[in-house]
């Protein structure tokens, strides 16, 4: 006997409208509550890209220091607009240029793609000059917390510098090695954009302006061992002649820093004579004897002196600090004297939206100049010249020096007058 | 966030395209050759340099030489994007003319370089050629004429920067991957043709195909000698996307990321140097912040998001060696008349005569 298959329910069209019907009516009530908890104003979130090189042999260590400092102006400028009520946020986006020409450019593109108008970075000369063509050309604002080299000072363009060129500082310092007394001088410097341009710019300045003579060696920055480049400073030192007119001039980061410390720390004829050092040489690292109680005695054997913009030290500095200690407590912003820039660099890019009204390259690039005229951050004034690169300050004048408590620190004792070239001696 | 394809589109195809070029390159040296060239960026940044050096110097020229402006300076850069602007037929056939002389000059002193290859073998040769990377690098860094030292060269314009903004690096990426594409044929002809068997039989039993009378070599200075102009052309085409020679760009990644798309993609291949550069160029772009705020999340992981690229690079070569050990494709035979014939089962009459194998 064939037994018949059983009958498949279809489903009745009135049930199949029903079920529609109720469909549309919970998910139109469901957005009428959505639209009724869902706060007045829309809120609208601005993308600010953070193309800094957090990999690379130049900046694996200093990129995120300087990165995270971005970060954190972002999310306390965030927390002051949700605090006002305001309906503008800020995103960050961090997107790594591993410090290469190439990998700038492709980051750039990487953030245009994402509609990014306004970027803090590059971070080096060679990157911004390989993104300024295509930065102009699309109307990006960038905003550079370390480029200062002078081959990218260009009037009119959309790349801005937080820190002023390195013109000052080398003509702060030749002025105040020559007025020490000293006439001969040995450099040694990191052979980057940064090391050279400053040993090119001092060099020029000491021999003619002021009749000196010098000799150079430069290291690769990605060498760990600087013990052949330390000699033939050593070498360089004596045949300039080693004696109270010759000195040393060091143009280095933390880690080539202490390496070349240790080195010459060894060398009879670089432990007699006085040392100098570029603004990135006033590292707490140096003075920590806990950690490297050799390289504090040598540098305070050679009087390591050198020049810092001013003012180095403010309240929104130590504010920086302590804020950026509570966040990232597994960082030290002290290690890398350009997250004050990064730091200045998100808060100028923000302020210049805000200031602009709209998220637009064009008139974020016409009011940045304008805002930073007013702006005293971390890093000190921002106040820009023609190019968008910060005019320099004054500049204060250090020197490693013991304190009534036998600590080490670095004592203030001049003052270089940017408006004047003049340099003031404290009494 | 909405993603501005305008952007990305060129950036990708761009990547894709030199990429797809420098695998091709090593692996016709260390796919079919066996000769493990690592100081692949070295040649790649000759083409570099002679495309740059070339262009700045005979743009500067033709704008006049302005004395009050630094050559090598953001300025002077400037002076020579303009007039790129202005004269596109000056700024094509300047990139014609580089393209050809970084070919010749990559191809010249990658013959020069075969010279420890006739010596050398394996791991001696991988590791003076990674040396002679790293010295090219240091050279360029140190001597400022050149291309400006650690200050770089800026102002190579774009071939197409007469175009309007965005066009030009959309106009650039199709060239880029038209010429890719070319190299790729003329790959996969060569290392088909009986001086690609050659190249096999050597990479296989150098000693063996000594015995039969062929000229090893000769044909490991002819393979580097190519391989080294393709990178050379790769360098070139790199130079004329970023605008400008920077020494420091040049490093021994470089080579590392040739090897990593050859060992992924399949060793002796060619489709699998397309696998493998389509992979490093979306990897590259997938383990980005950037790419996570283009999908419209707003995360910040409590780990450095950038590095990750690197751990999954790392893991995924890892498992392909383990897995398959020969690639995501594995190396075919030939792709001769004789091996269609016997894989199809016709008779030898039914088709043309097959090349005679007379290098």
């Amino acid at each position: 006997m064939a037994v018949e298959a059983p009958k498949v329910k279809k489903w009745s069209v009135p049930l199949i409208i029903a079920i529609v019907v109720i469909l549309i009516l919970a998910g139109s009530l469901g957005w009428a509550l959505l639209q009724l908890g869902a706060p007045a104003p829309q809120q609208v979130t601005y993308p600010i890209g953070l193309a800094i090189a957090t990999s690379g042999a130049t900046y694996q260590s200093d990129g995120p220091i300087r990165r995270d400092a971005a970060q954190l102006a972002i999310d306390q400028m965030n927390a002051q607009l949700a605090a006002a009520g305001s309906p503008i946020r800020f995103q960050g986006i961090p997107d790594d240029t591993q410090g290469t020409a190439d990998g700038a450019k492709a980051s750039f593109q990487r953030l245009a793609a994402a509609g990014v108008k306004v970027v803090v970075g590059p971070l080096s000369t060679g990157e911004a000059t390989a993104v300024l063509d295509f930065i102009n050309t699309n109307h990006i604002v960038a905003i550079s917390p370390s480029s200062t080299g002078v081959t990218a000072a260009v009037p009119n363009d959309f790349l801005f510098r937080a820190p002023p060129t390195d013109i000052p500082q080398a003509k702060a310092l030749s002025q105040l090695v020559s007025s020490l007394g000293y006439t001969k001088v040995g450099i040694i410097y990191r052979l980057d954009d940064y090391g050279r341009g400053f040993e090119q710019l001092f060099e020029q300045r000491f021999e003619t302006v002021y009749g000196g003579q010098t000799l150079n060696v430069s290291y690769d920055i990605s060498a760990q061992d600087l013990a052949t480049e330390v000699g033939q400073l050593s070498t360089n030192v004596q045949t300039l002649g080693a004696g109270p007119q010759t000195a040393v001039l060091v143009v280095a980061f933390e880690g080539d820093g202490i390496e070349i410390f240790n080195e010459a720390r060894l060398d009879t004829t670089l432990s007699s004579v006085r040392w100098f050092g570029s603004e990135s040489m006033r590292r707490s690292a140096f003075l920590n004897r806990t950690a490297r109680p050799n390289v504090v005695d040598f540098v305070l054997n050679a009087n390591l002196t050198g020049f810092f913009a001013s003012p180095s030290l403010n309240p929104i500095s130590t504010a920086f600090e302590q804020a950026y200690a509570a966040k990232y407590p597994s960082r030290d912003p002290k290690k890398s004297p350009y997250s004050y820039y990064s730091y200045d660099s998100a808060m100028l890019a923000m302020m210049g939206v805000l200031a602009a009204g709209k998220y637009d390259g064009d008139a974020v690039k016409a009011m940045i100049p304008f805002v930073a005229q007013s702006y005293l951050g971390a890093s000190g004034s921002k106040a820009m010249d023609a190019n968008g690169d910060a005019i320099a300050a004054d500049y204060v004048a250090w020197h490693t020096a013991l304190d009534a408590m036998s600590k080490e620190y670095f004592a203030e004792f001049a003052r270089w007058r940017f408006a004047t070239e003049t340099l003031e001696f404290y009494p | 966030m909405a993603v501005d394809f305008s952007f990305l589109l060129p950036l990708l195809a761009t990547s894709f395209g030199i990429y797809l070029i420098l695998a091709l390159s090593f692996n016709l040296e260390y796919g079919y050759a066996g000769q493990p060239n690592l100081g692949k960026v070295f040649f790649y940044s000759v083409g570099a340099y002679a495309a740059g050096a070339i262009t700045t110097r005979v743009l500067w020229a033709l704008a006049g030489a302005p004395a009050n402006v630094a050559f090598m300076q953001a300025p002077g850069a400037a002076i020579r994007q303009a007039f790129a602007r202005s004269n596109p037929g000056a700024i094509l056939g300047l990139f014609v003319v580089s393209l050809l002389a970084a070919a010749v000059i990559g191809a010249a002193v990658g013959y020069l370089a075969a010279y420890p290859a006739l010596r050398l073998r394996g791991d001696f040769l991988a590791i003076v050629l990674i040396a002679v990377g790293e010295a090219g690098r240091v050279f360029g860094r140190n001597y400022e004429p050149l291309a400006g030292g650690v200050f770089g060269l800026p102002g190579v314009p774009n071939p197409f920067a007469w175009l309007p903004a965005r066009a030009d690096y959309a106009a650039y990426a199709i060239l880029v991957l038209a010429i890719a594409a070319g190299m790729y044929l003329f790959a996969v002809r060569l290392s088909n043709s009986p001086f690609g068997r050659l190249l096999k039989s050597i990479r296989d039993d150098e000693l063996a195909a000594s015995v039969y009378g062929k000229d090893a070599p000769r044909a490991k200075g002819h393979i580097l000698a190519i391989g080294s102009g393709l990178a050379a052309v790769a360098g070139a085409l790199y130079v004329f996307y970023v605008q400008q020679v920077y020494a420091d760009d040049f490093i021994p990644l470089i080579s590392f990321a040739a090897v990593t798309m050859v060992i992924l993609g399949g060793v002796a291949n060619h489709k699998g140097t397309l696998v493998g550069a389509a992979f490093m160029t979306l990897v590259d772009f997938v383990t980005r912040p950037v790419f996570l705020a283009i999908l419209g999340i707003n995360w910040q992981p409590p780990f450095d998001l950038n590095y990750v690229r690197y751990l999954v690079t790392g893991l995924i070569i890892v498992l392909v060696l383990l897995f398959r050990p020969k690639g995501l494709l594995a190396e075919r035979p030939v792709d001769t008349v004789a091996m269609r014939v016997a894989q199809s089962w016709k008779t030898p009459a039914t088709v043309d005569e097959p090349a005679r194998d007379d290098s």
